[in-house]
């Protein structure tokens, strides 16, 4: 089956998002990103990690991130 | 799925870590909002997938966890310009340089940085939630 292509109108906003997305999947085409972002489903994980120990959010940020520079 | 919308807005490690283990509220709001166009650093998932280990969490939930903001955010690579604009933005806003290169990688995007760290106090186009 020939598989032909088409012209679509899209904003400038949306056309830099998707050169964003383009590098982000490292797709080759517009056609790749939209493919990509259409397959993709998700539903909330807020809070999917909290079972077990309680842990607050002050306590989960200390020292996730080291405060002293290499040089 | 990624929203493409007109609210940009660039996820700091903490914001991902308190909306998995369901601590920061507001990161809730923010992630499952279908106004917001997310963006992360790949310095994040970095962090995220190091410190959900560190915290106990098995590998499958780790991987989980960074398919999750893979699938509903864009990652954000490294750049010469964000390098050197970096080097800049630690001197100007008293950031350390992990601090920077993600907080400047929200810069060059023109997306807002959301983070529950104190340290960006005096960076601009900074939301900082309160914890």
């Amino acid at each position: 089956m020939f598989v032909g292509t088409t012209t679509i109108q899209i904003k400038g906003p949306t056309k830099d998002l998707l050169n964003e997305l383009k590098k982000s999947f490292n797709s080759k085409t517009y056609d790749e990103v939209i493919k990509t972002l259409v397959s993709k489903k998700t539903k909330s994980m807020y809070g999917s990690l909290s079972k077990g120990k309680n842990i607050s959010a002050a306590e989960m940020i200390k020292g996730l991130r080291d405060k002293s520079d290499r040089m | 799925m990624i929203r493409v919308t007109e609210c940009r807005l660039f996820l700091d490690s903490s914001v991902w870590l308190g909306y998995f283990l369901g601590n920061i509220a507001e990161a809730k709001e923010i992630v499952d909002s279908e106004e917001n166009t997310l963006f992360t650093s790949i310095i994040s998932i970095h962090e995220i997938s190091k410190r959900l280990k560190k915290l106990g969490k098995t590998e499958k939930e780790t991987r989980g966890a960074i398919k999750f903001i893979e699938d509903n955010s864009i990652i954000v690579n490294l750049n010469r310009n964000i390098a050197l604009a970096a080097a800049e933005n630690c001197e100007k806003y008293g950031l350390h340089t992990i601090d920077s290169l993600i907080y400047t990688s929200a810069l060059e995007i023109k997306a807002e940085f959301v983070t529950a760290g104190k340290d960006f106090s005096e960076a601009p186009k900074t939301k900082i939630i309160k914890i």
